[in-house]
């Protein structure tokens, strides 16, 4: 499937904003499911922008304004292409506590995804819609 | 480290015949070493490095201050500090300075906002940024402070033999990390064996040798413990290092600590200075750090028979004098500590003018004449709707002296000032950070008591007031006469003479329609009284008499305050002194330079070109048939108000907030929106 997406942010200030920096994640990774055709980002007014790639593999946009302003836009286009996820059949073949197993061996690789953060943070709605579905041994 | 070299310092002068016996290596050159590492680490030849500190609120202020003085290298907080496309500008009054290298003092944690904690204002937004693109280099790298974790303490051995391939020296210190199951439970089992620590800091949270481990503490450390393991460690009591001391004669057992000083010059090669940071805790403690009651002490490495004493110490080399650069945020810290010094003492005088006629005996008529103008002519409050309480009562008055809560009162100007005035304490004399503590003090009783009679409230209204504008005064002057006049200073006269200048125009502005209402020949008394409590007001009856032997009249009053070259009061005075103080401290100009003095220039050329005895006159003849909206004095004086106020903006773009060194002159400040 195909999307076009517009993403659009408008900082409008009550009063006159000095400096002002901002990281934005609006640019999705490449992965098996998705491909992203076309991407810019556009900052109004025009500012210099400098990417890196954070521990996620997200890419990051950095930039800074240090110019008197009121309002601050941040447009952003993208067109994504994506995929349905092929799912390995072995797999379902795998009893749970084996896949426990499985899971436990990986653990390092996924524990930076799995730390808590201020916007996730354990014991919220989260972890409770997680225990509603499966058990956490 | 500074306590290292101030150590050998203080011990050299008391106790100079301790070192004639014996050869021991000098610290003295650390800085100098350490700023030849710092300047290494940069691309340019010449780069500009700087001390990040996280200001007066650390308590290790005073070694980044002792530091940056020895290194010669400008010691700066985040907010002197900008990133733009990408790199790090020091901001100054003379423009934006690129950064290379900074030798950072606070911790990774508030280094940058957009990285670590969101809400630290220690830090510099953008800052890891130019780390990843390699524009600056930041020591100690981030992340370093990881090696203060004393959890990693027992690994030590291991780490040293799996990076250097070295075998340690010195065994570790026997460490427990409480986060361990089994390692807790050995702790728990026998607590009073242990001294408990968190990974990081000074605190201890064991009870020390002055005092019993009975089971309350206990019960009350193994709470603490529980509800947080992986955040402590236990050490077997015993296993800290003593030393004697000699108090009152007598030999005393004491905890002691070394801290050791190095340098990495990149790969194997290492410098240990030869001397250390030895903390002694007090009888008993078992806390070393100075803000816990320990001491420190000079700490010798003697010069082994053979050994070369090491290079003869270096001084400085001239290539790079102490940075003359004055940053943005002292600048800015003295031009408001100016601005509100001269609110205050403006308000301070007009108070006690105020309360010294009350005394007099003025005439029904005068009065009327004369409470209107009060009201109107005290200094401009901040925001625009903000209104004034009456102050025609002594309970007002006396408010408007004391009421901190009231942002437009003596007091909340002076506090703002001795505020601003603290953040650069350093660049001030003693002797005129004295004169500014004097100013604080006399506001610091709570004085507001609602119950005071009337004539008692006048009298301390009265004597604080003229206290107050004695002690700014007085403050103008002691700093005249004992500090650098150097580019941080002038800001602070510049921002007296701006304040003043505002106060003036705003003075004649909102009283000039009453003036005009009460034009015409018929009016003529009125006029006169009005214009004389507008002089007596600003101090400036005498200095009119002196100027004009004449009877008060609005043109000559109005030519006086805004053009006359001598009166301390008139616009002209302070435009053409804030002309001197810049064209004094900017050697070479820049566009935020060019833009401010042009402004500046133009306006008073502007206010000289008019003719106020003209216009004053048109209005005395026209006897009140005119509307204010058409009275074009009104409309020519609210002109030059604003004109007045604009200024302020001129000299923020220009030297303390830097919308100006980005752009072309030519260009607008706001940038338009399409869309």
């Amino acid at each position: 499937m195909r999307f076009e997406i517009t993403h659009s942010t408008d900082y409008r200030y009550q009063g006159s904003a000095i400096e002002a920096y901002l990281e934005a994640r609006l640019t999705p990774p490449d992965t098996a499911t998705q491909r992203v055709l076309s991407h810019r980002i556009e900052i109004v007014p025009d500012l210099p922008t400098s990417f890196y790639t954070d521990t996620f593999g997200n890419p990051v946009a950095f930039f800074s304004h240090t110019l008197r302003h009121e309002r601050l836009a941040i447009l952003n286009r993208l067109v994504v292409e994506t995929q349905p996820p092929q799912l390995p059949a072995e797999a379902l073949e795998v009893t749970v506590a084996e896949a426990r197993q499985l899971f436990s061996s990986v653990l390092l690789d996924y524990f930076d995804y799995l730390q808590p953060t201020t916007n996730v943070p354990v014991g919220g709605k989260a972890t409770a819609w997680c225990g509603s579905i499966c058990s956490l041994g | 480290m500074s306590y290292m070299i101030q150590n050998r310092r203080a011990m050299a002068r008391v106790l100079p015949q301790a070192f004639e016996d014996y050869a021991i290596h000098s610290i003295a050159d650390a800085p100098t070493e350490m700023l030849e590492v710092l300047r290494s680490f940069a691309r340019e030849s010449d780069p500009t490095v700087v001390l990040l500190s996280s200001g007066q609120g650390s308590a290790a202020y005073s070694e980044h201050s002792f530091l940056a003085r020895r290194m010669g290298i400008p010691l700066v907080q985040g907010g002197d500090l900008l990133v733009l496309n990408d790199c790090v500008y020091l901001k100054t009054v003379t423009g934006l300075e690129r950064v290379e290298v900074i030798y950072s003092r606070i911790s990774d944690t508030w280094l940058d906002p957009l990285v670590f904690h969101r809400d630290s204002l220690l830090g510099v937004p953008g800052l890891v940024q130019c780390i990843r693109q390699g524009t600056v280099a930041v020591i100690n790298a981030v992340g370093s402070q990881l090696v203060d974790d004393r959890a990693l303490l027992p690994f030590a051995p291991t780490l040293i033999r799996y990076y250097l391939g070295e075998s340690p020296i010195l065994d570790e210190l026997e460490t427990y990390w409480l986060g361990d199951l089994d390692q807790r439970e050995v702790v728990l089992n026998d607590l009073a064996k242990f001294i408990v620590r968190p990974l990081y800091g000074e605190r201890i949270l064991s009870p020390d040798e002055r005092e019993p481990f009975d089971a309350r503490k206990e019960r009350a450390l193994r709470r603490e413990i529980l509800a947080n393991p992986a955040g402590f460690v236990a050490q077997p009591r015993g296993s800290s290092a003593l030393t004697l001391c000699f108090e009152s004669g007598k030999p005393r057992t004491r905890h002691q600590d070394h801290i050791v000083f190095a340098l990495s010059r990149g790969g194997d090669d290492c410098l240990v200075f030869p001397g250390a940071l030895t903390r002694v805790a007090e009888e008993g403690s078992f806390f070393t750090a100075s803000e816990l009651g320990g001491g420190s002490k000079d700490t010798w490495v003697e010069i082994e028979p053979g050994e070369e004493a090491g290079s003869a110490p270096r001084l400085v080399r001239d290539a790079h004098p102490p940075s003359r650069h004055v940053t943005s945020r002292v600048a800015e810290a003295f031009y408001w500590t100016g601005r509100y010094l001269e609110r205050a003492r403006s308000l301070a005088s007009m108070i006690a003018v105020i309360e010294a006629l009350e005394t007099e005996e003025l005439n029904p008529t005068e009065r009327t004449l004369y409470r209107p103008v009060w009201n109107r002519m005290l200094p401009p409050l901040e925001g625009r709707h903000a209104a004034r309480q009456s102050i025609s009562s002594p309970a007002g008055r006396y408010r408007l002296t004391f009421d901190v809560a009231d942002s437009g009162s003596v007091v909340s100007a002076a506090q703002r000032a001795t505020w601003n005035a603290e953040s650069i304490q350093e660049c001030l004399s003693n002797e005129a950070w004295s004169t500014l503590s004097r100013l604080r003090s006399l506001f610091d009783k709570p004085r507001r008591r609602a119950e005071q009679a009337e004539s008692r409230q006048a009298a301390l209204t009265r004597r604080a007031c003229e206290h107050a504008s004695e002690l700014v005064a007085q403050f103008f002057g002691v700093a005249q006469t004992t500090m650098i006049a150097d580019g941080g200073w002038r800001f602070c006269e510049i921002g007296q003479r701006i304040e003043r200048a505002v106060i003036t125009a705003n003075a004649l502005a909102s009283t000039t329609r009453s003036l005009v209402r009460s034009s015409g020949p018929a009016r003529e008394h009125a006029r006169e009284i009005q214009l004389s409590a507008i002089l007596r007001l600003l101090g400036c009856r005498d200095v009119y008499r002196r100027v004009y032997q004449m009877r008060i009249e609005a043109g000559p009053v109005l030519q006086m305050l805004w053009q006359n070259p001598m009166v301390p009061r008139s616009v002209n005075r302070c435009l053409s002194h804030c002309l001197d103080m810049l064209v004094r401290s900017q050697p070479e100009s820049s566009h935020g330079f060019q833009r401010t003095v042009a402004g500046i220039e133009a306006l008073r050329d502007e206010l000289l070109q008019t003719d106020w005895d003209q216009l004053a006159d048109a209005e005395v003849e026209k006897s009140g048939r005119v509307a204010i909206s058409q009275s074009e004095l009104v409309t020519r004086i609210d002109h030059m108000l604003e004109r007045t106020l604009d200024i302020h903006h001129l000299i923020s773009d220009g030297f303390l907030n830097h919308q100006i060194h980005m752009r072309e002159a030519d260009q607008p400040l706001l940038i338009g929106f399409q869309g």
